[in-house]
């Protein structure tokens, strides 16, 4: 009985949606004002009280997975689940204000009709309030806090995404009123991606490549690029340095797009981090469930995987950290893993151990590019 | 009887910079970090040190003239420096990346430091005998304290450049202002009200440098000049509390202890001092620098004293005190 009723909610998963909107500057300032006065009503009525700020929950308890059914990308989403800051609490009652004074920040930014990055508002912050914020870490989560009560997306707030991926290969960009940019010609350091969206949308894009690869490392989207991999495979790099950002995905999402008969393949080390770092751009993320979702992509596993380690030598597989048993803890309790990936992660998890993908390198610095190449050409992706 | 403070030399790098060492800061610790020293130079960079072993983090170039001034912000986040050529560039300590850049006429800027709360950045304005104050939110001048022009005077009279500030220092409650010029005045300002309160006489000589001690509600005001001497003064009463005296040179910078009981000076006569106010006497000479001391700076807080000092031989030193 459990389980129709599961599988009935796969139909209907979007009721469940709770998404962030984006928004055009005059439209997220008059969603600060009303909650400006919905506070000061409630603070000035005849029964007066310091409202609570609702926000979307985003932890896991509020997450739900949309299952690709008519097409083949999943997605994770939150729902209506609600947390609250509240000035009454008292250890959180500088968390409470902070929600406020980014608020009150962001619109001012709006009204000059700014974009400032993450950092650029911690530094105003700092200064205009030193007594509430101390950290970056403090303004990120605070921005979420926006997000979740307003409902609108962070880039709509003003706030624009940090500029940390590249690409490189097979793929013609032109900004409007620019030259179109050869990534192919850009040598190992790509095309950094910008981190305003509106110019990420507006970017136009044309390419003859029939694969796009998504790497983990820095190091090895620079080697790969170094090596013009996309002249023997045709194809596109792309790398977020880490774990992936937004503009990074925005971008991976509209070449998805335009271009959809070219496979997603991700090139990670073998460790559930790396498996995380897919995961990411596969499903989206919890911490941002109200925007991510919209950028999910159907990614598939190249490497490195299980039956990779019999082409690396024993001496550099590492032990799993503390650390990496904490996430593949919690991308097992994940619903939306498919079953080979569970498996792989399994795997992982009994022998203990960890891969990096330079430790192909013992097979001959050019290694890489024909692992590569005869992964792709065996079509050997999950 | 309290036990007097007492220096001990720990650690000194020669070379630090490849010109004189014209101005030191101490930046406060943040959540990630512990507190760094920054050094300006004669050679157009600012270095960022950390100690006890006074490590290079790193060497900030981008001025066109020597650096005359350093300041760090409470949060030990973002700093500023100031060079001849009266750019100031305000940066992240961590990652210099640079926040805002800060024009002003030629000769206009020299001393500077964020008031207590980080709001404002006051600036010593030089010709322009006034202090500029910076919003460091938005990095516009949000106001100009003018020491006014001496009685008598016309509006031409080119004798207001005997007013030419070169220090700036925040009383601990950030309501006063005071500023140090050539002639040997110190003015005092009420910052909330953006007014000129009085004047502060006794020296004759530029005043490099002024401090106010650090209890919150102080109104000890401790000033170094070319005359050699360092004055104490109550800002509010206009009265001079006493002088201090030892130096055989001008007396180039003044900084008090986080802990308000002692004072040290750095002087032309290449010596550091340390000095007791309560015996209004010098109680240790150090005398490791082969030319003048520029700057010398306490540790604000942080596990034991230190004090650093620069000097036009191209050295910095780090003491400890205890």
């Amino acid at each position: 009985m459990d389980d129709l009723s599961k599988s009935d909610m796969k139909f209907f998963s979007d009721q469940q949606l709770c998404f962030a909107d984006i928004l055009l500057p005059h439209e997220v300032q008059a969603r600060i004002q009303v909650a400006v006065l919905n506070f000061l009503k409630i603070l000035s009525s005849p029964d007066p009280e310091i409202s609570d700020l609702p926000l979307i929950n985003r932890k896991l308890s509020n997450s739900r997975v949309s299952e690709g059914i008519l097409t083949d990308v999943s997605w994770i989403f939150l729902s209506h689940s609600f947390c609250s800051r509240s000035l009454m609490k008292a250890n959180a009652t500088k968390a409470f204000i902070r929600v406020w004074k980014v608020m009150e920040m962001c619109f001012e930014i709006l009204i000059q009709d700014k974009r400032v990055t993450q950092r650029e508002l911690f530094y105003k912050l700092l200064c205009d309030s030193p007594h509430y914020f101390s950290s970056q870490l403090q303004v990120n989560r605070t921005i979420q806090d926006v997000v979740a009560l307003l409902r609108c997306s962070r880039y709509s707030l003003g706030i624009m995404a940090s500029s940390k991926g590249l690409v490189a290969g097979r793929i013609l960009l032109q900004e409007p009123n620019q030259e179109a940019v050869d990534c192919s010609a850009c040598g190992s350091s790509g095309y950094a991606i910008s981190g305003d969206l509106n110019l990420l949308e507006s970017l136009i894009m044309k390419t003859d490549a029939r694969y796009i690869v998504v790497v983990e490392k820095h190091a090895i989207f620079q080697r790969l690029a170094e090596d013009n991999v996309f002249n023997q495979i045709p194809s596109i790099l792309l790398t977020a340095k880490g774990y992936p950002d937004i503009a990074t995905r925005f971008l991976l999402h509209r070449m998805s797009r335009a271009f959809p008969d070219l496979p997603i393949l991700a090139l990670v080390d073998w460790n559930p981090a790396g498996l995380a770092i897919l995961s990411t751009y596969k499903f989206g993320s919890i911490g941002m469930g109200l925007e991510a979702y919209r950028y999910a992509c159907n990614v598939k596993w190249l490497g490195l995987r299980g039956d990779d380690l019999q082409l690396i030598p024993q001496q550099s597989l590492a032990p799993l950290k503390p650390r990496d048993l904490q996430i593949a803890r919690s991308l097992i309790s994940s619903t939306i893993l498919q079953d080979n990936y569970r498996q792989e992660l399994a795997v992982m998890m009994q022998s203990g151990q960890r891969a990096e993908i330079e430790a192909l390198y013992f097979n001959g610095y050019d290694y890489l590019v024909k692992y590569l190449a005869k992964k792709i050409v065996q079509a050997n992706y999950i | 009887m309290a036990k007097s403070m007492k220096l001990a030399g720990l650690k000194s790098v020669e070379n630090a910079h490849d010109e004189s060492v014209w101005t030191a800061t101490w930046v406060p610790a943040t959540g990630s970090r512990p507190p760094l020293l920054l050094t300006g130079s004669l050679d157009e960079t600012v270095k960022v040190w950390r100690p006890d072993e006074l490590d290079l983090v790193r060497t900030n170039t981008g001025h066109c003239l020597g650096v005359v001034s350093v300041a760090a912000h409470p949060s030990g986040v973002i700093a500023a420096s100031a060079a001849l050529d009266s750019f100031v560039r305000v940066f992240d300590v961590d990652t210099n990346a640079t926040i805002a850049t800060l024009e002003s006429p030629p000769s206009e800027v020299w001393q500077m430091q964020f008031d207590p709360k980080g709001s404002t950045l006051a600036v010593a304005g030089g010709g322009s005998a006034s202090i500029k104050l910076w919003d460091t939110a938005t990095w516009r001048l949000v106001a100009t304290l003018s020491i006014p022009r001496p009685e008598g005077s016309k509006p031409s009279d080119k004798s207001g450049s005997k007013k030419f500030v070169l220090s700036v220092a925040w009383s601990p409650d950030g309501r006063r202002l005071a500023c140090g010029s050539m002639d040997g005045t110190i003015s005092v300002f009420d910052v909330a009200r953006a007014k000129f309160l009085h004047h502060l006489e006794g020296h004759y000589m530029p005043v490099r440098s002024l401090v106010f001690s650090p209890e919150h509600d102080s109104r000890k005001l401790y000033s170094a000049s070319d005359d050699g001497h360092v004055h104490i003064h109550d800002v509010e009463g206009k009265a001079i509390i006493g002088a201090m005296s030892g130096h055989t040179g001008w007396v180039l910078s003044v900084d008090v202890s986080p802990d308000g009981e002692a004072i040290a000076t750095g002087s032309s006569d290449k010596t550091v001092r340390l000095w007791d106010f309560k015996m209004r006497a010098a109680i240790q000479v150090m005398s490791n620098h082969t030319d003048q001391v520029w700057a010398v700076a306490f540790r604000p807080g942080g596990r034991g004293g230190r004090l650093a000092s620069v000097s036009d031989d191209k050295s910095i030193s780090l003491y400890h005190c205890s």
